[in-house]
């Protein structure tokens, strides 16, 4: 146990007042509650939004270890930060869902969040989707069987929908290069959606079955649909699936758990026993908890150093530890690595946001992994500093980083186009699609100043930053990336850190 | 000086009337940028507004601007954007430095031009050479990007560099070709896009071709003070089809997308409000620097450049351009 989350103290502190600030998507927003509180007993305590709510008894002191912190870490990757109240902007009401498609991850989610809020919890397992994937290829051929082998002959928008509302009209007025017009579209939708709904439930259903994720009596499964094209599907067939975690019996309790998950980030980006408001209290400073482990003997002996059956091998050279995976190359490593907080919470949080996938990360201690690459996209600081810390405890910094970027949603293409005009020259994309690497050189260069004040722990990488890169959606981000061979030595450690007080055989225990 | 197209009306500028930040700016941009051809870092960009603060604050060229480019802007004939050095600036850019696009050549020309009074032919042959089957001027080795995803202020700022060399002497099926690939959108909600286009048909000479829509695009695009380059209306998220939220971002005022917006209402004879063609001129004469750059929503840290000289220069072109109208406002 490495400290607690001292709740009682906390909210006789503060008077059941829960005041933050959440910064995502370049958005800066505060949330405030207030709660009334009484003790239970000498270790519980019953705490209910003043106005409104769930009340629950909680411990008055949550212990901290690897599993409760890294989770904190997940969720801050995948976890709603609430929605913006659209009464008051620059406001948020907190609720508390995660957006998570792993089985293994939602396994370990579910447990943590019963050890934070006890088993007065339910869950709803939802399943979000575009019905564009229904009007082509695999998700077409599911909607046929569902009719038993042929779809009923297409209906018109006005059989299928007599009475249109706002959000169809609006629908209807939406332009895309896609053949059909808008509103066969959205008769597809309407004639098909008790159809598409059931059919994803179905998916969802088998997926946590076969994941041994049981479902209680008071869970629930359900389906969300969109309609085509809206939710990013950009052709038919397409998918933009979305799976969300829904807490039932926690209304309210949104602000007191994001302000767990603040004070927890702050302590553990500054270093500090104490979080700013006492809410988290260490049992020294975070980056002097943990387990010392000695990485040569961790990959030489424990089950979660080993990839695909195999193990590294080693030797010094000038005192320093070289590792060499079969069919790899040689990686200077720190002797030890001390997964303390940060590492933990740095794991929990690549697990969320970084971009390896999932499956392959869980699966590589029984297989080889394909595509095991390290990298890691975000807007904000302390998610960049925290991950990089992590790294930089296993191999070198010359190591950890092999470059970064910039990248840019569509949404500010426009602001792009300026600052190339702002120096005469034109905004020259790269690759076919114009998401390749930006070739107007001002552009990057006039960006990089910006990536280094919003993320300065980037400073020490200054030299390494390599572009601009016009892409998808949403706001300005940076994104850096290692080696493979890095992952290599350092996924084993982050996937012993979260799950290693619970899994003893990684090639066997986890859902592949 | 000889305009340039992104800078139009340079040219006209009384250079001795020059408001004291603009001569100290350039004065000071003239000294950083004879270190920075030292260290042999330069882009044609660069070349450009060097050239042209040159040419203001000496009356003459008093660099030798057309061997310098020769040394740092110039592989296997090929006019560069970039010398190796300045790619260096980036990591893993690798030999992209070795890019030749349009504007690359028509900055090399038009430095030529400037300051020996003519330009090599060859820089007219290599600009034909970029001419695509679309009519569209650009280098696709450079930026492979299809047509459907270019940005239309690049696709019109390079057709009307490429226009501007090659119209002496340009055959009518070409003449016919360029003019097409520039009616061949409808109006965009970019000014400078709108301005690039009206210079590609006025070079030309078919005006008559103009697409329609630009006092709406002029309307849209006034901010307080000056012009924009676009509105908050006309920001979309390419990939969702839909209108992302735009409630923080905000519309910044640049002399530069002033100027082009002040030509096309003066070009096209586009009514606009009395204050329009004077605020941005007389807001830079009484805080000259105050160009501001973009924030990324709630975040203060400036997102790209604010102050840059081809701003500069092109708010003294204001100050310059509109003092009379000022005068008589």
């Amino acid at each position: 146990v490495w400290g607690h989350i001292e709740l009682g103290s906390y909210l006789n502190a503060t008077g059941g007042r829960v005041v933050g600030q959440v910064l995502t998507d370049a958005k800066i927003r505060t949330y405030s509650r207030r709660y009334t509180y009484e003790p239970v007993s000498d270790t519980e305590i019953r705490v209910q939004p003043a106005r409104g709510g769930n009340a629950l008894t909680l411990p008055t002191r949550i212990r901290l270890d690897a599993s409760l912190v890294a989770f904190f870490g997940l969720y801050s990757g995948d976890g709603s930060k609430g929605t913006e109240d659209p009464e008051n902007l620059g406001t948020i009401v907190a609720n508390i869902s995660f957006s998570q498609r792993e089985p293994n991850l939602i396994r370990f989610a579910i447990e943590q969040f019963r050890r934070v809020f006890g088993a007065q919890l339910a869950f709803t397992f939802s399943l979000g989707e575009d019905a564009a994937l229904f009007m082509g290829g695999e998700g077409a051929e599911m909607l046929r069987g569902f009719y038993g082998g042929t779809l009923p002959p297409a209906s018109a928008l006005g059989q299928v929908r007599p009475t249109l509302n706002e959000a169809d009209n609006r629908y209807l007025d939406e332009v895309r290069e896609l053949a059909g017009t808008p509103s066969e579209h959205l008769a597809f939708y309407y004639q098909h959606r008790d159809a598409m709904q059931q059919i994803l439930e179905d998916v969802k259903r088998r997926e946590l079955a076969s994941a041994s994720i049981p479902l209680s009596a008071s869970d629930r499964v359900v389906a969300s649909l969109r309609r085509p094209f809206k939710k990013g599907a950009r052709q038919p067939g397409g998918s933009s699936r979305a799976d969300e975690l829904y807490l039932s019996g926690v209304n309210g309790l949104g602000e007191l758990f994001l302000k767990i998950l603040h004070e927890l980030e702050a302590a553990l980006y500054e270093n500090t026993q104490r979080s700013p408001q006492g809410l988290i209290v260490f049992n020294g400073a975070p980056d002097a908890l943990g387990e010392t482990v000695d990485l040569e003997n961790f990959f030489s002996t424990s089950p979660f150093g080993v990839i695909a059956g195999r193990r590294p091998s080693f030797k010094t050279h000038g005192g320093a530890l070289i590792g060499r995976w079969p069919a790899s190359r040689d990686m200077p490593l720190q002797s030890t690595v001390l997964l303390g907080p940060a590492f933990a919470y740095a794991s929990g949080l690549y697990l969320a946001e970084g971009g390896t996938p999932k499956s392959e990360i869980f699966a590589m201690f029984a297989r080889k992994p394909e595509g095991l690459s390290l990298g890691f996209t975000s807007s904000e600081d302390v998610s960049v500093n925290l991950i990089l810390r992590a790294l930089m405890q296993v191999v070198t910094a010359a190591e950890a980083l092999s470059a970064w970027k910039v990248k840019v949603g569509s949404q500010y293409f426009t602001e792009l186009v300026v600052t190339g005009l702002k120096h005469g020259v034109p905004m020259l994309r790269g690759g076919a699609s114009g998401d390749g690497k930006l070739r107007t050189m001002e552009i990057s260069l006039a960006i990089k100043p910006w990536a280094l004040t919003v993320c300065p722990t980037l400073e020490r990488f200054a030299d390494r930053y390599s572009h601009v890169e016009p892409t998808g959606s949403g706001v300005a981000r940076v994104d850096f990336w290692a080696s493979s061979t890095v992952a290599r030595w350092v996924f084993p450690l982050m996937i012993y850190c979260v799950f290693g007080g619970a899994v003893k055989n990684p090639a066997t225990e986890f859902y592949r | 000086v000889i305009d340039h197209l992104v800078l139009p009306c340079a040219a006209d500028v009384d250079a001795g009337s020059l408001l004291p930040d603009y001569r100290a700016y350039l004065t000071k941009y003239l000294a950083d940028l004879e270190a920075r051809i030292d260290a042999e870092l330069l882009a044609s960009s660069e070349l450009v507004a060097g050239c042209v603060a040159d040419l203001w604050l000496n009356g003459k060229p008093s660099w030798a601007w057309v061997e310098i480019a020769a040394e740092l802007l110039e592989h296997e004939h090929d006019a560069l954007a970039y010398s190796r050095r300045f790619s260096e600036q980036l990591y893993g850019f690798g030999d992209q430095w070795r890019q030749a696009d349009a504007h690359s050549i028509y900055a090399r020309a038009w430095v030529e031009l400037n300051t020996q009074g003519e330009f090599e032919p060859r820089w007219r042959d290599q600009m034909s050479a970029l001419i695509q089957p679309s009519g569209w001027i650009f280098n696709p080795r450079v930026s492979p990007t299809t047509l459907r995803h270019r940005m239309r202020s690049e696709q019109f700022m390079q057709l009307a560099m490429g226009a501007s060399l090659l119209v002496g002497g340009m055959s009518d099926a070409t003449r016919d070709a360029i003019t097409a690939a520039a009616v061949s959108f409808p109006t965009t909600s970019y000014v400078s896009a709108e301005y690039f286009r009206f210079r590609t048909l006025q070079l030309v000479d078919r005006l008559e071709q103009m697409v329609v829509g630009t006092p709406d695009v002029l309307k849209q695009v006034k901010t307080i003070p000056g012009f924009s380059d676009f509105s908050l209306a006309s920001k979309t998220d390419a990939y969702m089809g839909t209108a992302k939220r735009t409630q923080r971002d905000v519309v910044i005022f640049s002399p530069i997308c002033t100027l082009y917006a002040l030509e096309l209402a003066t070009a096209l004879e586009i009514d606009l409000p009395d204050e329009a063609w004077t605020d941005a001129a007389q807001y830079l004469r009484a805080k000259p620097l105050d160009i501001p750059a973009f924030r990324m929503r709630d975040l203060t840290a400036p997102f790209g450049d604010s102050v840059t000289a081809h701003e500069i220069i092109a708010a003294a072109i204001l100050v310059d351009e509109y003092g009379e109208a000022i005068a008589e406002a």
